[in-house]
């Protein structure tokens, strides 16, 4: 998964977070009025605040229907602004003549409710992206409220609050359009790290697997040639030296079944192979449930248990070795145990390719984990443990 | 509640959020001393009105140094000092007018610390910005309604208390419902993005291995055991070459091994205990995009990079060092990357000594990650 959220869906999520700050914004700027409102028709019996609140409740609803999926319609949208021209316009009509003569265009009961169609503006833009809807909403709150507070005898005075608003939320989308580029440009180079990370994983996955199938085969086949007298070479080795070359045409599948095919992929046959070289191994447990697991994690478990008892035969100084399997609902546990020579696990050589690739690495690839007890003389237990689903 | 915040879930968004809360800051601190100025006949007590702005100055000033990508993430201890100190200049203002104050509008305190507020939904969890705007507006509402018999509007004294908490109320929630909806979208995406890697086809058949084993194995031990399967009998010679290949293969397959991954993107590199196995994918990948960087930068002089890993059981350190040209200023080349390293890394440091050396110091925690793929 990339570490960093992608440029190219950042400006769109933006657009939206914005749009639902400015709805509740607004909100809250109407609900200031109701409330102040209302609180001044209890207190004042008689001021008539209903026809102003019923204009409060209709630019709220208009509101509402911007932020909704109905707001991304045209049609809905160029309504919406010709009923929030009239409801503003109505709404001070019925106010104005209820202020102090002294209060003007820019009163705080009608400032709040300019500021509510501005952000209201803002909503709009987040599908129709550009300051246009913005420009549109401020002049859409301010044309018809300045036009009846002229024709009341209120006069006109320039509303700071109001402007202050349109000015900032043009500037927001401005100066986002412009720090973005430059804030964000490194997020290409993060998210192709992530890329290459996953694609360097796999191949790392892959030289494992086919660093376990050149040990299991190949290697075996050089020491059979590197240790056999001078003369004729067995039918049976030249068969085995040719079922191992086979790997080389298998390469590109880089996977453990392509071992699978040469060595043979289940646990029967890596206890049949082992018994061949000679090993006696007494099998107890539940054999089946090696049956239900996938058949990746299958044929990965039986080449690392055929290794196992290779490396029992090839080093443990013994001929008997115990094979267990445990399984749960949702694991399954193989032990291989000798009663061999053992050794010291943290004195084991690094190059010992056997139990670190062909074991370990094999196990892990496959989700699953491999633990190792053994002591000089007491013998060695291999534990490898895989997921069943 | 969720402390998810959208600078966690997407730190380069952050960088581009401090230029709005340097620019809120601003116009914060224009509001406050210009209104200040304009309004200086209804402040009773200079005193305590020099110590508002300086309340005000000092709020933001520290929210400006705690949203630098240097600092990331932006905590909550700090939300509540920009807010308590806002809130301080509120009450301070409110002293300096207390019996004075005739117009409640033009009151800067208020609607400085709106300004501030707008801005928090870059930085920290919905919820606590709504919890911190609440109690923000009930200062203010009940300072302005105790002095509600000064004002010279003739309304009732519950109005007073509203129309000065609007604007912190409003930018409250907006900055509480921004934040919501940039967390709910950048967490979906989260879930999406991990649901499609894993779906990913296996790209096991797709990836070229080089492994140097590989090479070896086409050029010398194929070709040898081709023709030993051929051939009718084995010669001395056969079996010298047998011993000699097996020994150079299994030399390769062990030094294979031996290579992590972090060794194939930089030669450079100490890593003798095998800690780079032990990163999660958002550490390798951060790791992999730093490299690339300081590559790909003219600033700095990659052919003497350096890589170092360190550490214990409950704690590792990957240390880079590089050499930084002269003419280039590190700390800009770099603010996005430690931005984002903060939120993949227990700890990112980073440190310019005076011979120009850079020295980026990664902290992670190589237990925590179950992961061991490599």
């Amino acid at each position: 998964m990339s570490l960093v959220f992608p440029n190219a869906l950042a400006a769109k999520t933006t657009s939206l977070a914005l749009a639902k700050g400015s709805f509740w914004f607004g909100m809250v700027c109407i609900s200031a009025v109701v409330i102040s409102l209302t609180a001044i028709q209890v207190d004042r019996g008689q001021v008539r605040a209903l026809p102003a609140l019923l204009a409060l409740a209709v630019l709220a609803a208009l509101g509402v229907i911007v932020a909704s999926r109905l707001g991304t319609r045209p049609p809905v949208i160029a309504a919406s602004a010709v009923v929030a021209f009239l409801a503003i316009g109505a709404y001070a009509a019925m106010l104005l003549p209820n202020l102090r003569p002294i209060d003007s265009s820019d009163a705080i009961f009608l400032s709040l409710p300019k500021i509510a169609i501005v952000v209201f503006g803002m909503v709009v833009a987040r599908q129709f992206t550009g300051i246009a809807s913005i420009v549109v909403a401020f002049f859409l709150g301010e044309i018809p409220v300045v036009a009846v507070s002229l024709s009341v005898g209120h006069g006109y005075a320039f509303d700071v609050p109001a402007f202050s608003c349109f000015a900032a939320l043009v500037l927001i989308i401005t100066l986002l359009k412009v720090s973005r580029r430059r804030t964000r440009a490194s997020e290409p180079g993060l998210s192709q790290a992530s890329v290459d990370d996953r694609v360097a994983t796999e191949e790392a996955r892959a030289e494992h697997v086919s660093s376990a199938m050149v040990h299991d085969t190949i290697l075996n086949e050089l020491a059979v040639v590197g240790t056999v007298a001078p003369g004729a070479l067995s039918e049976g080795a030249k068969t085995q030296i040719r079922r191992s070359l086979a790997v080389r045409r298998l390469v590109s599948v880089r996977s453990s079944d392509a071992t699978a095919v040469v060595l043979g992929g289940d646990l029967a046959a890596a206890v049949e192979q082992a018994r061949g070289l000679g090993l006696e191994v007494s099998v107890a447990g539940e054999v089946g449930a090696v049956e239900s697991l996938h058949p990746r994690v299958s044929v990965a478990l039986s080449l690392a248990v055929l290794q196992c008892l290779a490396n029992v035969a090839a080093h443990a100084g013994t001929s008997a070795v115990e094979l267990t399997v445990v399984a749960t609902d949702t694991e399954v546990c193989v032990m291989v145990i000798d009663s061999g020579v053992g050794f010291v696990v943290s004195e084991l050589h690094h190059d010992r390719l056997g139990l670190r690739q062909s074991v370990r690495a094999r196990i892990d690839a496959v989700g699953g984990s491999v633990q190792v007890w053994s002591s000089p003389g007491a013998g060695t237990a291999v534990s490898m443990l895989v997921p069943r689903s | 509640m969720r402390n998810d915040t959208a600078q966690e879930l997407d730190p380069l968004g952050g960088i581009t959020a401090r230029l709005f809360a340097i620019g809120a800051v601003a116009v914060a601190l224009v509001v406050a001393y210009s209104m200040s100025v304009i309004t200086m006949e209804q402040t009773d007590n200079v005193g305590f009105e020099i110590a508002a702005l300086a309340a005000i100055t000092a709020s933001g000033a520290f929210y400006i140094r705690a949203v630098s990508p240097f600092r990331a993430p932006f905590p909550r201890a700090a939300h509540a000092v920009v807010c308590l100190l806002a809130l301080l200049a509120v009450v301070l203002e409110s002293a300096a007018q207390w019996g004075t104050n005739t117009v409640v509008r033009d009151d800067w305190a208020p609607i400085a610390l709106a300004i501030l507020t707008l801005t928090f939904g870059s930085w920290r969890p919905g919820w606590e910005i709504l919890a911190c705007t609440v109690v923000c507006a009930l200062v203010i509402g009940g300072l302005a309604f105790v002095q509600a018999a000064t004002f010279a509007a003739d309304v009732p004294a519950l109005v007073f208390a509203v129309l000065p908490a609007t604007p912190v109320l409003a930018t409250g929630a907006a900055a509480s419902a921004f934040s919501r909806s940039l967390v709910d979208t950048l967490l979906a995406w989260r879930s999406e993005a991990t649901r499609s890697v894993a779906s990913a086809p296996d790209a096991h058949s797709a990836v070229p291995s080089k492994a140097s084993h590989l090479v070896h194995l086409d050029e010398q031990v194929y070709p040898f055991l081709e023709r030993v399967a051929r051939e009718p009998e084995l010669t001395e010679a056969d079996g010298e070459r047998a011993r000699i290949l097996a020994r150079e293969l299994r030399t390769l397959l062990v030094i294979d091994a031996e290579r992590s991954w972090l060794s194939r993107i930089v030669r450079d590199t100490d890593d003798r205990h095998r800690f780079a196995d032990r990163m999660s994918e958002a550490e390798r990948g951060y790791i992999r995009a730093l490299v690339a960087h300081l590559r790909g930068s003219d600033a700095f002089d990659d052919q003497r990079m350096r890589l170092a890993l360190h550490g214990s059981e409950w704690e590792a350190t990957c240390t880079i060092v590089v050499p930084c040209r002269a003419a280039h200023n590190p700390r800009v080349q770099l603010a996005p990357y430690v931005a984002v390293g903060r939120s993949v890394f227990g700890m990112v440091a980073w440190n310019l000594s005076h011979d120009n050396l850079l020295t980026i110091t990664l902290t992670f925690d190589p237990d925590a990650n179950d992961e061991r793929d490599l």
